[in-house]
C-alpha cells in the first residue's frame, strides 16, 4: 500500500469512526472536526472551524453551574490533567449531552504543546442512570433516617400508654384501691397480661428492626458476668416459687469480669429463664451454670425440666414469629421473637447459640460469648 | 415518712406513682410542668425527686441541671423515669443515664417500690 492510500485509509478511519474527533488549539479553537461530530454536535464543517469550543460545543457553564470556560482555559495550561474527563457539552440545538473524553497533546518540534486531540463518547444515558442511582440511594438513606427516628419515637409514644394500662390494672389487681368480684379480677387480670404481652412484642420489635437494619450496636463495657448471672434469678424467682420450680446456679471459678454489651446479656439470660420458667411444670428444677471454654470462650447453660422441643420442631426455635405448636401454645404464649433477637444478640458478640432437648424430659440452651469482644 | 416529688407532663403517670407510693406510707408531691415542680423542689425539699426525661417543653435532664445548681436542692437525689428502656434492661438497683440512676416505667409495682426504697436508704 502507497503513503497516499495509508493516508486515506486512516483518513477514513477518523472520519467514519463512530466517535466525536475533533482537534482544538491552545486557544480552544477548532481545527479539526470529524463527521459523528458534525452530526452528533449538529455544525457543518464551515460552521465550527476555526470557532472557539465555548460558545459552540462548550457552554460556558454547565447545568450545575460548573464553569467550563474556566475548565478550557486550565486545560490548555495543565493538558496532563485532563487526560480523561467527563463534562457536559452542549449541541447547536441547544440540547445537552454529558460526553466522557480522552485528551491528549499534540507536540510541536520544540516540544511545546500545540494542539489537543480529544475523542468523545456520549455517556448521558450513563450519566442519567447513575444520577438516578444517587438520588435513590439519597432518598432511601433519608427515608431509613426517618424510619430510625419514628420508631425511637414510636417506642416512647407506645411504651407510655401502656405503662398506664399495666400499671393500674396491677395497682387495681391486688384490691389495694377496693375489693374486687372473682370475675371482675379474673378480668382484670386479662387487661395486665394482655398488656405485658403486647409490651414485650413492642420491645422485640423495636429491637429486631434494629438488628435488621445493622443498626444494632454492642456498648460494649466491663462488668461482672458472674454477679449478672448470679442475680438473673430475681426475674423469674416470683414465678418460680408460686411453681414449686427450684432454682440453682453453678458458676465456675475464673467466671469474672467481661467486655461486652451488659444490656444484651441481660437481656439473652433474661429471655432464656422466661423460656425456662414458662416451660417448665409445676415442681421442675432450673439451672444456670457457666465455664470457661478451652477456646477463650465463656459457656453458659441455662437448662430447664420442662416439655422439651421435639425434633420436628427443632428448626424452628430461632425463626421470628415461630412458637412450637402444641397444647400449650395459649397458655405460653410470648412474641415468638424472644429467641431470633437472643441469637442475634450472642452473634454480635462473635458468640453462637444452641440447644439439645428431649421431648417431656426438658431443654439446655447454650451460649458462647467471646473473653475479648471486638 | 420520706417526702417525694414527681414530675412529669403525664397527668395518668403522676396519678399512678402517686397511690403507689402514697399506699407505702410516703410523702408525695406531683408536679406536671417542670417550672413548677423545681420551685416546689425549692421549697419543699423533698427527700427524692422522680423526674421524667422527655417532657414536651423542658428536658428533664435541664430540670437536674437547674436543680443541681441550687443550694437548696443540689444535695436531693434525683432519679430518673423514662419510658424508653425496658424494664429487664435495668439492674435491680437500677441503671444509670448520664451518671443518674433510673427507672424504668415498665418496672412492676412491686419492684418499683423497692427501687425506690434502696435508693433511698443508699443517700442517707
Amino acid at each position: 500500500m502507497s503513503r497516499d492510500e495509508l493516508d486515506i485509509q486512516y483518513r477514513d478511519i477518523v472520519e467514519n469512526a463512530n466517535s466525536i474527533i475533533l482537534r482544538m488549539d491552545m486557544n480552544g479553537d477548532v481545527t479539526y472536526f470529524n463527521r459523528f461530530a458534525q452530526n452528533f454536535f449538529g455544525y457543518r464543517q464551515e460552521e465550527i472551524l476555526g470557532k472557539n469550543v465555548v460558545g459552540t460545543i462548550v457552554a460556558p457553564t454547565d447545568s450545575s453551574g460548573r464553569d467550563l470556560k474556566a475548565m478550557i482555559d486550565d486545560m490548555a495550561l495543565h493538558p496532563s490533567s485532563y487526560v480523561s474527563n467527563e463534562n457536559e457539552n452542549v449541541m447547536k440545538n441547544g440540547r445537552r449531552a454529558w460526553i466522557a473524553w480522552t485528551n491528549k497533546s499534540i507536540l510541536d518540534e520544540d516540544g511545546r504543546v500545540r494542539e489537543i486531540l480529544c475523542i468523545g463518547n456520549d455517556i448521558t444515558r450513563l450519566k442519567e442512570a447513575e444520577e438516578e442511582i444517587i438520588k435513590a440511594k439519597e432518598a432511601a438513606e433519608s427515608a431509613n433516617k426517618a424510619k430510625s427516628s419514628f420508631l425511637a419515637n414510636m417506642s416512647h409514644e407506645l411504651r407510655t400508654p401502656l405503662n398506664a394500662i399495666i400499671g393500674f390494672s396491677e395497682l387495681m389487681k391486688d384490691d389495694s384501691v377496693g375489693p374486687l368480684t372473682d370475675k371482675q379480677k379474673e378480668y382484670l387480670d386479662y387487661v395486665w397480661e394482655s398488656g405485658k404481652h403486647l409490651l414485650s412484642l413492642i420491645n422485640d420489635i423495636l429491637d429486631l428492626s434494629k438488628v435488621e437494619a445493622g443498626k444494632m450496636e454492642l456498648e460494649l463495657s466491663e462488668f461482672d458476668l458472674k454477679e449478672l448471672l448470679k442475680k438473673s434469678f430475681i426475674f423469674i424467682q416470683e414465678k418460680a416459687v408460686k411453681h414449686g420450680i427450684a432454682l440453682s446456679a453453678d458458676i465456675k471459678e475464673g467466671i469474672g469480669t467481661v467486655k461486652a454489651d451488659q444490656r444484651k446479656v441481660k437481656q439473652v439470660i433474661f429471655n432464656l429463664l422466661s423460656n425456662a420458667v414458662k416451660f417448665t411444670p409445676d415442681g421442675g428444677k432450673i439451672g444456670i451454670t457457666a465455664e470457661k471454654t478451652g477456646k477463650g470462650e465463656i459457656l453458659v447453660c441455662v437448662s430447664d425440666t420442662g416439655i422439651g422441643i421435639e425434633a420436628k420442631d427443632s428448626g424452628r426455635v430461632f425463626s421470628e414469629f415461630e412458637q412450637i405448636d402444641s397444647e400449650y401454645s395459649r397458655k405460653y404464649a410470648g412474641t415468638g421473637l424472644g429467641m431470633p433477637l437472643s441469637k442475634k444478640f450472642v452473634e454480635l458478640h462473635g458468640g453462637k447459640m444452641w440447644f439439645e432437648s428431649e421431648k417431656g424430659k426438658g431443654t439446655h440452651f447454650y451460649f458462647t460469648l467471646p473473653l475479648n469482644v471486638g | 415518712m420520706a417526702k417525694i416529688l414527681m414530675i412529669d407532663d403525664d397527668a395518668m403517670v403522676l396519678k399512678l406513682y402517686s397511690e403507689i407510693l402514697s399506699k407505702e406510707g410516703f410523702e408525695v408531691l406531683t408536679s406536671s410542668d417542670a417550672k413548677n415542680g423545681f420551685d416546689l423542689a425549692v421549697s419543699q425539699a423533698p427527700d427524692l425527686v422522680l423526674l421524667d426525661i422527655m417532657m414536651p417543653t423542658v428536658d428533664g435532664t435541664r430540670v437536674h441541671e437547674a436543680l443541681s445548681q441550687n443550694d437548696k436542692t443540689k444535695d436531693v437525689p434525683v432519679v430518673f423515669l423514662t419510658a424508653l428502656v425496658r424494664e429487664e434492661e435495668v439492674a435491680e438497683s437500677g441503671g444509670k443515664i448520664g451518671g443518674l440512676d433510673y427507672i424504668s416505667k415498665s418496672t412492676p409495682k412491686d419492684r418499683f417500690v423497692k427501687q425506690v426504697k434502696d435508693i433511698l436508704a443508699r443517700k442517707k
